[in-house]
């Protein structure tokens, strides 16, 4: 390994932090849950759960967490929850991998309900 | 990116001897099994601190806290947290339940701490320098090496107020100081790791969780007072963070952080390891510095002290590992920083390891001017099963026990000081009705009096004569004047010994004598044990009324003194009992009692 010079330092700093900041969760406010029980599953989530952690990171929301969660019962699945401090809670089922940027876009940035997708858990 | 889920596994020696390593390696095996290796990432970090519970294992981002884990937890914790995102309850810290975006409650145990020296310690993985370098590490050195001048660096010191926590106190800056004005073209950086109180473990898991920081503070020394050689003193007995150490020595050398040139500022450092066999003496500054040099572990008289004449005769820098730890985050954060965290007299924080009769013992670090009723009770969840506090000491065998009255002393050094004990390395062991105080100032002279080296003679005697006095009284046989006598040695001892070894192994002799007078008493002219630990001093007995008869504490005595007949009152012989009190544990009515 070569020695490193200040700038080479910089950039493993910054290399490293992208991913330590993936670790980290605190003061990340603006929650989305998807439900990856076994029907979920089945029902494609982990291809959303995926689009979501992707677009996340393309678009650079940093105070954004997704993690996954049960099933959410009563609900056509795949189905997702998202928990902001403005909104509450919101859930949304039967959701496809083209719906995943408006979501993101829509609620997380915007704050705003898509009524079509939206459901009462 | 696909979504990932980040498993910290708790690395520290009291985790790993809880078969944490064992977890670890499950997990990495069980995600290949069940097909998800891209989808996780294990993590083996540094202590949580939460002991009790260990071994712990965190899962992120859904940041499920999960204690007291097995090796064959680790397939369920991928196939059902992992693969399917439900939280497993049954390990869940409390076996909460939540609903997956609700933030977890706050655990009791780390609601009042604060974490600046273990600020990385279950966070990161301390044996790869890339997370310690995105968590700001060597920020501080780049800053010290490019942007300040020896002096900013030691003023910035100054500006923090950092004492050392070693125990005694001294203002870091002060000795860095010292050293840089010191005449001599070879100077030294020493850091003590010889960590030897009874109950304390901070400074290990500081190295073990965060080695790192040491390494980046001790080559910060270096800069400030002209060294280019560092010694790390550690004992053997910690393989775990020698390993650690010698791995982040190895990893910091490819970068170049250590060696020549560090970073193309043409300032050249090395830090070496040096094992010690485990005398407690070797932790004091001269004692320690004889082992370097390889002569045997005996303190010199100071003046001069280490500053101006230290290792092979050169001016010496020595501090403790926690010491250490905190300059990296003043460098980085500033001094004022610093400064804001606790009280007037001692700024920043302390790390404590909290032991004895305690619900949840495990490493605490809170900031300064916390008290002791915050720490034994809130954090530390009071004392285990029901009984009543009764005392903590604190500054190990050189400090003092702290009663119920003086439990909402605020933690400081001035306040330690002026209530008989100290603020010592850090280890904090909790007392319970059950335990005598005679003996428990017995036992830490049994501990001074085995690990005096016997160099000075107030030390070597005073410790052994204070000893046998004590056992005089644990046995009944002492009078008013055995304890005159012991305040004499006492005197002599603090006042004519070398070392603060010497100096420190009465106080907890006078401390217990000071806030326990009527347990002395109790032993000297009653010769009763209100606790009914010292044997010479206590029987058990059978109250027949209440005994029924079921054999069980005859089947279990070791030495066959019960006898009875079945259903029919049993007695004890005196005269066989080793006094075990395996009879009163065994009793499920309350039969026995010892007096």
């Amino acid at each position: 390994m070569a020695k490193l010079t200040v700038e080479d330092l910089h950039s493993i700093r910054a290399r490293e932090e992208v991913k330590m900041k993936k670790r980290n969760i605190e003061g990340k406010k603006r929650h989305i849950v998807v439900a990856m029980g076994t029907s979920g599953i089945e029902s494609g989530a982990k291809v959303i759960l995926d689009e979501f952690a992707s677009l996340a990171e393309k678009k650079g929301l940093d105070d954004v967490i997704i993690t996954q969660s049960g099933a959410i019962e009563g609900v056509k699945e795949p189905a997702i929850q998202i928990h902001t401090p403005d909104l509450g809670l919101v859930t949304y089922a039967a959701v496809k991998k083209s719906d995943v940027e408006k979501i993101l876009d829509e609620t997380v940035v915007g704050g705003k309900v898509i009524k079509d997708l939206q459901v009462e858990a | 990116m696909a979504f990932k889920n980040y498993i910290l596994v708790c690395g520290g020696t009291a985790c790993e001897s809880s078969k944490s390593d064992q977890i670890y390696k499950n997990l990495i095996e069980e995600a290949k099994n069940q097909g998800v290796a891209d989808q996780v990432q294990v993590v083996k970090t540094g202590c949580f601190g939460f002991c009790e519970q260990g071994p712990i294992v965190k899962v992120l981002p859904e940041d499920s806290f999960y204690v007291q884990v097995k090796p064959e937890d680790a397939k369920e914790i991928i196939s059902e947290h992992v693969i399917k995102g439900r939280e497993i309850t049954r390990l869940q810290y409390g076996h909460h339940v939540r609903k997956a975006y609700e933030e977890v409650e706050d655990i009791q145990f780390y609601k009042k701490q604060k974490r600046v020296v273990l600020r990385n310690c279950g966070k990161i993985d301390p044996e790869n320098i890339d997370e310690y370098i995105a968590c700001d590490g060597y920020k501080a050195l780049e800053k010290a090496l490019f942007e300040m001048s020896e002096d900013d660096i030691i003023n910035e010191l100054k500006i923090a107020g950092l004492r050392g926590r070693g125990g005694a106190g001294f203002p870091t800056w002060m000795k860095w100081n010292f050293t840089k004005q010191a005449e001599g073209d070879v100077k030294y950086v020493v850091c003590n790791a010889d960590e030897g109180d009874p109950g304390a473990y901070m400074d290990r898991s500081t190295l073990e969780g965060d080695p790192h920081s040491v390494l980046e503070a001790m080559t910060i020394c270096g800069k400030a007072i002209g060294a280019h050689q560092g010694f790390i003193y550690i004992r053997a007995e910690y393989p775990l963070a020698i390993h650690r150490l010698e791995v982040a020595m190895k990893q910091a050398r490819e970068y170049g952080l250590l060696g020549k040139d560090i970073l193309g500022s043409g300032f050249d450092y090395d830090i070496e390891i040096r094992l010690g066999a485990g005398a407690f003496v070797c932790g004091e500054e001269t004692a320690l510095l004889q082992s370097i040099e390889g002569h045997r572990g005996m303190p010199q008289p100071r003046p001069p002290f280490p500053a101006v004449k230290g290792l092979w005769g050169k001016p010496t820098v020595i501090n403790n590992v926690e010491t250490w730890a905190n300059i990296p985050a003043i460098i980085v954060n500033g001094g004022a920083w610093f400064a804001s965290i606790g009280t007037e007299d001692s700024h920043g924080t302390k790390v404590f390891a909290l032991t004895g009769k305690i619900c949840n013992s495990g490493l605490v670090e809170v900031p300064m001017g916390t008290t002791l009723r915050e720490i034994v009770f809130d954090i530390g969840g009071g004392i285990a099963n029901g009984k009543k506090f009764k005392a903590v000491q604190t500054g190990g065998p050189s400090g003092g026990v702290i009663t119920e009255e003086n439990l909402d002393t605020p933690i400081d050094f001035g306040s330690l000081m002026k209530i008989g004990s100290m603020m010592g390395s850090g280890g904090m062991i909790v007392m319970d009705e059950d335990d005598c105080i005679v003996d428990v100032a017995k036992f830490y002279l049994d501990f001074t009096v085995d690990e005096s080296c016997g160099k000075c003679a107030p030390c070597r005697i005073g410790g052994k004569t204070l000893n046998a006095l004590l056992g005089k009284i644990t046995e009944g046989k002492a009078s008013d004047e055995d304890v005159a006598q012991m305040r004499q040695i006492a005197l002599a001892m603090q006042k004519g010994s070398l070392c603060a070894l010497g100096q420190t192994a009465p106080n907890p002799v006078l401390s217990t004598l000071k806030y326990f007078p009527e347990e002395y008493e109790a032993h000297i002219r009653d010769k009763k044990c209100p606790s009914g630990k010292c044997k010479r001093l206590i029987s058990y007995s059978i109250d027949p009324t209440k005994c029924i008869g079921c054999t069980a504490c005859a089947r279990k005595c070791p030495v066959g003194a019960i006898s009875g007949e079945l259903k029919k009152p049993h007695s004890i012989n005196t005269q066989v009992c080793i006094k075990c009190g395996v009879c009163k544990e065994t009793c499920k009515f309350s039969a026995i009692s010892v007096k």
